[in-house]
Formats: C-alpha cells, sequence, structure tokens
C-alpha cells in the first residue's frame, strides 16, 4: 500500500513537472515572439524615413540603417518586401538590388549552405526577388545538384533573372519534371530574349510547356505572337488549337481574318466558342454573327450575343436577328441581351 | 488668403506601405491646400474614426482586401451618405478581375490601381486630382 502510494505521489510530481517546464517553454516563446515584434516595429518607426530617403529619394545609405540583431534584420526584409511588393518604380528596385548586393550577400550564402531546407528556400525566394547577382556562382553550384524539384524550379526563376544566358540550357534539361502551373509562372517572368528562344523551339516544349506557352501569350499578346498563333492554328491537336484561338481572343489582335473564320463551322463546339469570343472584341461581317448566333450550342449563342450586346452596331444586328431569323434560339439569346446588356461603345 | 482643407485617408494594413504613402502625401505641396493626412488599419477602423463625417474633400485610398470590411464594402457605405460627392475613393488591389473591376466602379469606386505600381506617378496623379477638386471648391 505504501509503495503504490509513493508510485502514485512520484507520478504526480514527475507530471507537475512536466506542465511546468511546458509553461515555461511557452512562456519563454511567447516572451521572445513579443520582444520579436516589438524590435521589429521599434527598428521600422526609427528607420522609416532614413528608408524612404534610400530607396524613393536615392540618398546615400545611412550607417543607422544597419541591423544590430536578428530582429532588426527581419524588420529590414520586411521593409524591402513591402517596397518591392507594392512598388514598381525602377529605381526603387534599383536601390534595393544595391543593397541587398553589397550587405546581404554573406547572409544569404551562409544560409543557402544551410541544411534546412526552408531556410534555402525561403533564401533563394529573397534571392530573386531582390535580384542578388553576387549570389550568381552559388546559384550555379546549386544548379549542379538541386536538392528537390521545387528549389530547382526557384533556381530557374533566378536564372530567369540574373543568369538568363544560361537560362534556356538549364530550362531545356528539365522541362518536362515541370508542371504547366510552373511553366506558366516562368513563361510569364523570362525576358523577350528568352520568349523568342522559347518560340522557336515550341515544338521540342513538353505538353504541359505548349499548353502553358500559348496561354501566356494571349496575355500580353504583340504582332509577332499574333502571327505565331495563327500558324498553330493548323495544328492537328484540337487543345492546341483551342487555346490558340483563346488567346487570340484575349489578345485581340487577329492579322488574317480568314484564317479564323473556317472555325465556325468546326465539330469542335469550344473552336466555335473562341471564334465568338474573338468576334465579340473584332468586328466581322454580319453574316458571320447570324452564324454563330444560329449555332447548336448554347454556350456559343450566348457568347456572341452578350458581346453584340454590348455595343450600338451590334444591337442593331441583334435587332435584326430578332426580326427577320427563322432560329428560334437565335431570336431568344437576342431578346435575352437585348433587355439586360449595357452598351458601352 | 485661407487654405482649403482637404482630406487624405488611407486604408490598409502593410504599415510599411503606409508610412511610405504618408511620407509621399506631405511632399505634395500644392498652394492654398492643407492636406490633413490621416491613417486606419482597416474599412471597420476607418468608419468608426468618423472622419468620413467631415464636410472637407476627401481622397481615400483604400486596399480591396482587408480583414475587416473590404474597399468595395466601405465604398458602398460611403456613397450612401449624404453630399458623397466629397469622397474621391482609390481602390488598391493586388489583383481582380475585370468583372470585379467594373463592380467595384458600379459601387462607386472612382479610380484603381493594381499593386504594384509606381509611386512617382502615384504622386504626379494625387497632386493634380487635388489640385482638380480644389477647384470646384
Amino acid at each position: 500500500m505504501t509503495l503504490i502510494f509513493q508510485l502514485f505521489i512520484l507520478i504526480i510530481i514527475i507530471s507537475s513537472l512536466v506542465i511546468i517546464s511546458f509553461f515555461i517553454y511557452f512562456g519563454i516563446r511567447y516572451y521572445q515572439t513579443r520582444q520579436s515584434k516589438v524590435q521589429i516595429k521599434q527598428y521600422i518607426n526609427r528607420t522609416d524615413d532614413l528608408w524612404f530617403d534610400y530607396l524613393v529619394n536615392q540618398s546615400s545609405f545611412n550607417n543607422e540603417q544597419l541591423w544590430n540583431n536578428s530582429n532588426e534584420f527581419k524588420a529590414i526584409e520586411e521593409i524591402l518586401f513591402s517596397y518591392t511588393n507594392n512598388f514598381s518604380d525602377e529605381c526603387i528596385h534599383n536601390q534595393i538590388s544595391q543593397f541587398a548586393n553589397s550587405l546581404l550577400t554573406e547572409k544569404y550564402r551562409k544560409q543557402l549552405k544551410s541544411r534546412d531546407k526552408n531556410v534555402r528556400i525561403n533564401t533563394l525566394y529573397r534571392v530573386h526577388l531582390f535580384n542578388i547577382s553576387a549570389l550568381s556562382e552559388d546559384i550555379q553550384e546549386m544548379m549542379r545538384k538541386p536538392k528537390s524539384d521545387t528549389e530547382h524550379f526557384q533556381l530557374l526563376l533566378i536564372y530567369a533573372k540574373i543568369l538568363p544566358e544560361n537560362f534556356y540550357d538549364e530550362f531545356e534539361k528539365v522541362q518536362l519534371n515541370l508542371s504547366e502551373f510552373q511553366f506558366k509562372i516562368l513563361f510569364a517572368v523570362i525576358p523577350k530574349e528568352i520568349h523568342m528562344k522559347v518560340l522557336d523551339s515550341f515544338e521540342s516544349l513538353s505538353v504541359e510547356g505548349q499548353y502553358a506557352f500559348i496561354d501566356v501569350l494571349g496575355k500580353s499578346l504583340d504582332y509577332a505572337d499574333a502571327e505565331y498563333l495563327l500558324k498553330l492554328l493548323d495544328s492537328h491537336e484540337i487543345e492546341i488549337r483551342i487555346r490558340s484561338l483563346k488567346a487570340l481572343s484575349e489578345g485581340g489582335i487577329i492579322l488574317d481574318e480568314e484564317k479564323v473564320l473556317p472555325f465556325i463551322d468546326s465539330e469542335v463546339w469550344e473552336e466555335r466558342l473562341m471564334v465568338a469570343k474573338i468576334f465579340s472584341k473584332v468586328e466581322a461581317e454580319e453574316l458571320v454573327y447570324k452564324k454563330l448566333i444560329e449555332d447548336s450550342n448554347w454556350w456559343v449563342r450566348n457568347e456572341v450575343a452578350q458581346g453584340l450586346s454590348l455595343t450600338r452596331n451590334g444591337r442593331v444586328i441583334l435587332e435584326e436577328i430578332m426580326r427577320s431569323s427563322k432560329d428560334q434560339y437565335a431570336v431568344d439569346a437576342s431578346r435575352k441581351y437585348l433587355l439586360k446588356g449595357e452598351v458601352i461603345s | 488668403m485661407n487654405k482649403l482643407n482637404f482630406k487624405f485617408s488611407i486604408v490598409e494594413e502593410d504599415v510599411i506601405f503606409v508610412k511610405t504613402l504618408v511620407r509621399m502625401a506631405k511632399n505634395i505641396n500644392i498652394p492654398n491646400i492643407n492636406l490633413i493626412i490621416d491613417t486606419y488599419s482597416n474599412g471597420q477602423e476607418f468608419l468608426l474614426s468618423e472622419t468620413h463625417k467631415s464636410e472637407y474633400p476627401h481622397i481615400i485610398v483604400i486596399n480591396n482586401q482587408l480583414s475587416m470590411r473590404s474597399g468595395v464594402e466601405v465604398t458602398q457605405i460611403l456613397r450612401q451618405e449624404e453630399n458623397a460627392d466629397r469622397f474621391y475613393i482609390i481602390l488598391l488591389s493586388r489583383g481582380m478581375s475585370d468583372d470585379e473591376i467594373v463592380h467595384a466602379f458600379h459601387n462607386g469606386i472612382d479610380n484603381y490601381r493594381l499593386r504594384p505600381f509606381n509611386l512617382n506617378v502615384f504622386k504626379a496623379f494625387l497632386e493634380r486630382t487635388i489640385e482638380r477638386l480644389g477647384e470646384f471648391k
């Protein structure tokens, strides 16, 4: 009985010690986090004018901006993040890059060698964001033996920015492992000369790469890209043709209507829908609209009726269709959008 | 000659971004205009402050993605007030669809800025906007 009682007391004591240790541990952590936030806030309040002068007014760097501890370093990173993510001024980005290249390089170089995967990835993100070309040799070294797919992708992003001349060779090696989403991110940031190189070797891209490239073209279409998309309309692959038509509709540049018009009779309704989207933006002959609005597919009829209802000329065509068409679906679509559409031009 | 009081409110959570805009606004120097600058960390705080009850012409720079009351929600409330023409509302966002932007304009915003934007251009735009609004007072 005494032994059981003693054991019970011992368990109570040990449990209490464990609970007390937890409280002490979390208490210290809470205090440290609070202190960290206070120091970050104090640093920002103390130096925000100096940083504004340095980044916006291009004043010289003041030694008071230097950090004295790890929390102040975090505060500097927060300041740089905020300026980078909120402002597009070239001079601000140049100043950030200049500061990071001269004062953050050593710390980041150590972090790039960390065993902790998260530390390495976060540092790579900063190297990319702050455009730290002084670390290009370290980046090339990491590229020889990337430790994960995420790291590899992040390295490619950095190559596109600070080592554009080596980007394509590395990209070719890894492209089969990239997802469509990753391709899109890369294609959205590559400089013009790499863009042209990718365009020239479009056929050698993986399917995901080809789809992503076409989609990105539509977001900022120029005449050369529009001409290339027209060529892709001859592809045997339906998905390539649909995406090319979609990109043309988004970009709104149609250099040769004759290449697009045959898709009005396509057996694939998605292709007809994209043609409807194109001619919602680019004016075509009345006959084209009449044919599209009498399409057998609801989406195609709807798209063209909606597009027409937004312009004065378009509404005249819709009224004409309502009066003369023998297709009840076309009449219904015209009526629906004439009633609710708003003229914008 | 009396200066015309003009309110300039920034409603945004990013403290550094707010400080930068305040510093930029302090550099705006238009004769006969006295710019009163205030900052708020969310839409609810802005509305509770009742700063919008002031009769002065009022430029409001507001983020659309705020933890309490979005920029569009605040705009809807402001536009229901009497004499709501005194507000000039600039909505900031990191990305909205075309339809969302149209919806925001229909609800009463006067201008839209996608972040990141050019600070220098923004300052010039604000100066011209204040001058133009000041002319009608």
